[in-house]
């Protein structure tokens, strides 16, 4: 296996070389998937499933997918605001300096930090007991640290927010044109795939109580399958938000937040859990955010206030 | 014996995949290799999967292992297919602008 993790680390360095030196922006945006894809391997080489699904979901799948429609309308505007002219050589050195000093930095200091057992890693490993679900990664997400995902999410809102406001010229329209609608296999790949997805999707956050998965990789399949669903025409986007579209974005942060606070008297602390229902709280908490993240990653790539079903 | 199977199999797919690749490679247009990739990977990735399978140990693996080798060939020829269409519809609409 060196062999393969050696040629692996190899084409990774070669393909973010190449990511950041191509000069076309679509095969730049091409390579940062592929990228993507080889980095969830190595993941999953260094016995990290949750971070491999994570990043082939969301890093690969969504960030391409949205890297992409953005290409397309960088390419549609024209080549006047496309690119601008290119930054002088001084700037490119500082940032090429720049990077690799902090670059330096991370590796000396990550270097000489101690593995010390007793530390947050150990300590969330013997805890586990308490947390109510069996698997590590989630009872760290949703128990052991709850504030920063409760604070990750509210980050994430705020993007769709800052995304909206600066939407106006950027916005992808999937014409028909564009997606194939009139192809007779697209239909049959979104009628046939799109339940296989979202069923994967829940199965995703279901599972990360007892194995890899969790909100965040079910919430990108729940996105992806959202996409299809756009991409074949099936769901488009609208520029009026519904009230049911409103809640589900807050959801989870709504549903965390409350369940934190409405314990508090029971605890004695925020987002304490009492421990017989800890299991159901977090499965709870977990699908409300897994479908928040989803609505939250498909309205990022239609780049409108809200969606409706496209007319029959 | 199985591992013999196995290895046979998945060697076989192997060579597939090489062949789909250098076809990628060195084919002149799109649409070629399309051919090639979408053609030879699906085999390989079957031949693949089967290797895989014959090493389960549970039938349960097997019908996993089926699966996702049926959705991943229907997923690329689907997208193989999406991609010929926009590519031959891109090409005449440029024949007929000029």
């Amino acid at each position: 296996m060196m062999v393969f993790d050696s040629l692996l680390a190899l084409i990774i360095a070669a393909l973010a070389w190449r990511c950041v030196t191509v000069r076309d922006l679509f095969q730049a945006i091409v390579t940062f998937i592929v990228l993507g894809l080889m980095l969830a391997l190595s993941w999953t080489r260094l016995d990290a499933p949750d971070l491999a699904l994570a990043e082939a979901g969301i890093g690969a799948g969504l960030l391409g997918v949205l890297l992409l429609s953005t290409w397309r309308v960088v390419r549609d505007a024209g080549p006047d605001q496309g690119e601008g002219p290119p930054p002088s050589p001084w700037v490119r050195t500082a940032a090429a300096v720049g990077s690799i000093a902090l670059g330096t930095a991370f590796a000396v200091v990550l270097h000489t930090v101690e593995v010390d057992s007793d530390r947050a890693g150990g300590l969330a490993l013997e805890s586990l007991g308490e947390a109510g679900v069996e698997q590590p990664v989630t009872a760290v997400l949703l128990n052991f640290r709850s504030y920063d995902t409760l604070l990750e999410l509210g980050v994430l809102l705020m993007a769709l927010i800052g995304a909206v406001l600066l939407r106006s010229p950027l916005i992808h329209r999937p014409a028909a044109e564009d997606t194939g609608t009139e192809s007779p296999l697209l239909p049959v790949l979104v009628t046939v795939f799109t339940p296989l997805v979202l069923l994967m999707g829940t199965f995703l956050v279901w599972a990360g109580a007892h194995s890899p998965g969790g909100a965040f990789q079910g919430g990108a399949v729940l996105a992806g399958a959202g996409v299809m669903l756009v991409l074949g025409g099936r769901l488009g986007g609208d520029a009026q938000v519904s009230l049911l579209l409103r809640a589900l974005l807050i959801l989870g942060v709504s549903v965390f937040t409350v369940i934190g606070l409405l314990l508090m008297p029971l605890e004695g602390a925020f987002m304490a859990y009492p421990e017989g229902l800890v299991y159901p709280l977090m499965v709870t908490i977990e699908f409300s955010l897994a479908l928040s993240i989803g609505l939250t990653l498909l309205l990022l790539f239609t780049g409108t206030n809200g969606l409706r079903g496209a007319p029959a | 014996m199985t591992h013999w199977m196995a290895a046979l199999l998945i060697t076989a797919g192997l060579v597939f995949f090489l062949a789909g690749t250098v076809g990628l490679l060195r084919f002149p247009d799109a649409f070629t290799r399309l051919h090639a990739l979408t053609k030879a990977d699906n085999t390989g990735l079957g031949l693949l999967a089967a290797g895989v399978a014959v090493l389960a140990l549970t039938w349960q693996l097997v019908l996993l292992i089926a699966l996702t080798w049926l959705l991943a060939a229907m997923a690329s020829s689907i997208a193989c297919h999406l991609v010929a269409r926009h590519g031959l519809h891109h090409d005449n609409h440029e024949e007929t602008r000029e």
